[in-house]
């Protein structure tokens, strides 16, 4: 636990010195757990952004407005690490600490958002990862579940 | 049981409304509760707030580690988590969070002040590496600012959040409990509905079968006469007709109707009583439908009414096995009978109708009925078959029925007279006023057969008050010495008024009581002798002569004669017929006379018809002749001229002269 927490402050440290946003080849995601090969999979802007994107556009509970995200959909994430598990463990920088169940991912569509109105997400907004799920597509996600479960500062997943 | 459906249905109504009260209640209660879960889960500011005094910690606690040791990963992370607290400040300004800020001004007032002094700071704790140990602590201490400020909010947000979670539970307690309540009250009130409709329905069964049950008594009733439990006559009809219309053309459908009547009924009612008249209908009855059960070919047996009964019978066979059947009908309906103690026997009457082939059998009943009324017509207990010659006579006797009471109204039956005359002088000395009715297509109708009818129609009364007054008033015309009889039934003597009635008419006509004679038969003395006696003597010391008619028929008991101080004595015409062929018939006639001699009665003699029976009569020493010799009954006009005639036949017989010796012996005697 601790030297992964050590693995996260390293590469923070680049991130930081770096003009507050992901460089393109910077590692901004990690994936471990119940996958393919059972080794920890590293991901950098690029590697997410080869996998597709995909659009949302909703109002939340953290936004004036209703916004554009733009990001990588959780099926097609969990399909290229090759996820076994039911549940997803995600961290974040601010040491938040969220359960996903892989269920949701099927049932509503759940992006990883890179791009909030078509800009990367900087820390200090969110940034550099954020699950968001379509709220307004279905009113029944204006819950405090759900709210929960929209970790932003994503910095790794754990597949259980 | 109706004052208990209309409670019950008050009660209904009332249980609806409180189910619809509870349910409208129930939703709205729903509906609220929804919101508060909706509340309890909407966007959790307490979440909020802890994670901005937690993201601050880690900025003070990376701040605190470059402090201890100042390199390039410490200062990453002071930059790193001051990026952090740049979110977290955009998340206060969230609008799930302004909700909560918004209750209380000095939260909004803190966090903008926080926010404020940390934007100061921000670009120093990006750029920590390059500040002095001074700058650090005085960096340390301004996020310390901060902290407090933020601190403070979040702890807010907790307590709030906490309370706001307290109450909505609170709420959702007492929405529980209500609910509770009313689905209690729900259940309840649906428990006491079925309940209430379980009764009801069990009500309305009770209901149903009771009306049922009335249905079919009154059906029952309605068919049934409720004396013998018999069918009645409106049952019988819908039978017959049903009956009669199957007839058809065929032999071999051929019905018969048997009409049965007591004779006597009346007789046993009136001295019985009634009950004792029902309870013999009853067994009579009982023993026409035991007796029908027997027959193989029996269709119906009803009681019409009173004593009338009839049965339906198939008849293909020979009309003679109809008869039979009748036969035996009356022999069982004859036998005695045992009632209340004492033991009666009546006699029947049958009268048969059977269908005819092609003809219309619905008459059959009325048919049945005109042979049922000749056969009590000519003698009782008999068994006639109808006959289409009974068919005139019926409707003769219909006629007379129907037209009786408007011919006496309207004079049509009028007083005729027929001459008594008195053998000593050779004159007239009365009259004896007989009704005639002159009907209009049927001619005249013999007094026996209009008599009758009147008698049977309750008409005698009326008839005889007004042949008496048209006697009276014609007696008026004749001479003095010439007195006028007038017969009196028994049936105007039962009345209490007949004393009243004559003493009026002679009021009325001014005619003298000691020209009337009342003349009465013997039947008078039979039922009531003493009252009948009564009246007798009132009418004679009236002044009215009182004459015994018909003597000689009937029981003739001698016993009359000395019961009351008669008059006149009318030897009947039968012997005086007799009187030349038979010598015994003149031997009694010559007794009877005698006897009334001695007895200080003078006699009348009826119905001389030839001058050898007036000769005898003479000698006999009867003091007054009538007969055809004399003349018959005729009209009042025509009284002046008969009398004449009268005159000179007594002349030719040399009456009015002298009597023979013999003959004045006699009358010494």
């Amino acid at each position: 636990m601790f030297s992964r927490l050590r693995t996260i402050l390293a590469a923070t440290t680049v991130l930081a010195i770096s003009s507050l946003t992901a460089a393109a080849n910077d590692v901004i995601l990690s994936i471990d757990g119940e996958i393919a090969g059972g080794t920890q999979v590293d991901m950098t802007v690029e590697d997410l952004e080869a996998l597709g994107m995909t659009t949302i556009v909703t109002k939340t509970p953290w936004h004036d407005k209703t916004v554009t995200f733009e990001g990588v959909s959780f099926a097609d994430l969990l399909a290229k690490v090759g996820a076994t598990g039911s549940n997803l463990a995600v961290l974040a920088l601010n040491n938040y600490r969220s359960e996903l169940p892989v269920e949701d991912i099927e049932k509503h569509g759940v992006i990883l958002a890179l791009k909030q109105d078509g800009a990367y997400m900087p820390v200090s907004d969110k940034g550099p990862l954020f699950v968001v799920y379509p709220f307004d597509a279905n009113p029944a996600l204006n819950t405090e579940v759900y709210y929960a479960r929209s970790a932003w500062q994503v910095r790794s997943i754990t597949v259980e | 049981m109706r004052r208990l459906t209309s409670i019950f249905n008050v009660i209904a109504a009332t249980m609806t409304v409180a189910l619809l009260t509870i349910i409208v209640v129930h939703a709205d209660l729903v509906t609220a509760t929804e919101k508060a879960m909706q509340r309890s889960s909407r966007y959790d500011s307490a979440w909020v707030g802890a994670a901005g005094r937690l993201e601050i910690l880690y900025l003070q606690k990376a701040l605190g580690n470059f402090t201890i040791e100042p390199d390039a990963g410490n200062a990453a992370q002071v930059n790193l988590f001051a990026d952090i607290m740049t979110n977290r400040f955009k998340i206060f300004d969230a609008p799930g969070f302004q909700a909560f800020m918004d209750i209380k001004p000095k939260r909004r007032q803190l966090i903008e002040t926080a926010r404020v002094e940390f934007a100061e700071i921000r670009l120093r704790l990006g750029d920590v590496a390059s500040l002095e140990p001074d700058a650090l602590e005085t960096l340390r201490r301004d996020l310390e600012k901060v902290y407090e400020a933020i601190d403070r909010v979040g702890a807010e947000a907790q307590g709030d959040s906490v309370n706001e979670a307290a109450k909505i539970r609170a709420e959702m307690q007492a929405k529980q409990k209500l609910q509770t309540w009313l689905v209690s009250g729900l259940f309840g009130s649906i428990a006491l509905l079925l309940g209430i409709s379980t009764l009801q329905n069990r009500f309305l069964r009770q209901a149903a079968r009771t009306a049922l049950r009335s249905a079919k008594d009154f059906s029952y009733l309605a068919y049934h006469d409720n004396l013998t439990g018999l069918p009645n006559r409106m049952a019988f009809t819908a039978e017959f007709e049903r009956a009669a219309a199957s007839c058809g053309n065929e032999t071999a459908k051929r019905i018969a109707v048997l009409a049965i009547d007591l004779d006597g009924f009346k007789t046993v009612n009136d001295r019985l009583g009634h009950a004792t008249g029902d309870a013999l209908l009853k067994q009579v009855a009982h023993r026409i439908s035991h007796t029908c059960a027997g027959f193989t070919n029996s269709i119906l047996s009803a009681r019409l009414g009173g004593d009338e009964f009839v049965v339906v019978l198939e008849a293909p066979g020979d009309a003679d096995d109809i008869a039979r059947q009748a036969e035996q009908l009356r022999q069982v309906l004859s036998q005695t009978y045992a009632l209340e103690g004492s033991l009666l026997q009546v006699g029947v009457s049958v009268g048969i109708a059977v269908s005819v082939p092609g003809h219309d059998a619905n008459s059959l009943l009325i048919d049945a009925d005109i042979a049922l009324s000749q056969a009590k017509a000519s003698g009782k207990g008999r068994i006639m078959r109808f006959d289409p010659a009974m068919r005139d006579i019926f409707l003769r006797r219909a006629s007379i029925q129907a037209e009786l009471a408007d011919a006496i109204e309207n004079d049509q039956i009028i007083p005729h007279y027929q001459i008594k005359m008195d053998v000593l002088s050779g004159r007239v000395c009365g009259v004896e006023a007989l009704a005639r009715w002159t009907h209009p297509t049927l001619g005249n109708v013999p007094p026996g057969e209009f008599t009758k009818i009147a008698e049977e129609a309750g008409l005698i009364v009326g008839l005889g008050r007004k042949i008496l007054e048209r006697a009276c008033r014609d007696g008026l015309h004749l001479a003095a010495d010439i007195g006028v009889a007038v017969n009196l039934s028994a049936n105007q003597f039962i009345r209490e008024d007949i004393l009243a009635t004559v003493r009026e008419i002679l009021d009325v006509t001014g005619f003298p009581a000691n020209r009337l004679t009342l003349e009465v038969t013997e039947t008078l003395m039979i039922s009531e002798a003493d009252r009948a006696v009564g009246i007798l003597s009132r009418f004679r010391e009236m002044g009215i002569s009182i004459a015994l008619d018909d003597f000689g028929t009937g029981y003739s008991a001698l016993s009359y004669l000395r019961q009351f101080p008669w008059d006149e004595l009318k030897i009947d015409r039968a012997f005086v017929m007799e009187m030349e062929t038979d010598e015994r018939a003149c031997a009694i006639v010559g007794s009877i006379t005698e006897m009334a001699h001695r007895l200080g009665i003078s006699v009348t003699a009826e119905g001389a018809e030839t001058r050898g029976q007036i000769e005898a009569l003479r000698d006999i020493g009867c003091e007054t002749i009538q007969g055809y010799h004399f003349g018959r009954p005729v009209s009042f006009e025509e009284l002046p001229l008969a009398m004449l005639k009268g005159t000179a036949a007594a002349a030719k017989l040399n009456m009015g002269q002298p009597p023979r010796v013999r003959d004045v012996t006699s009358l010494t005697a």
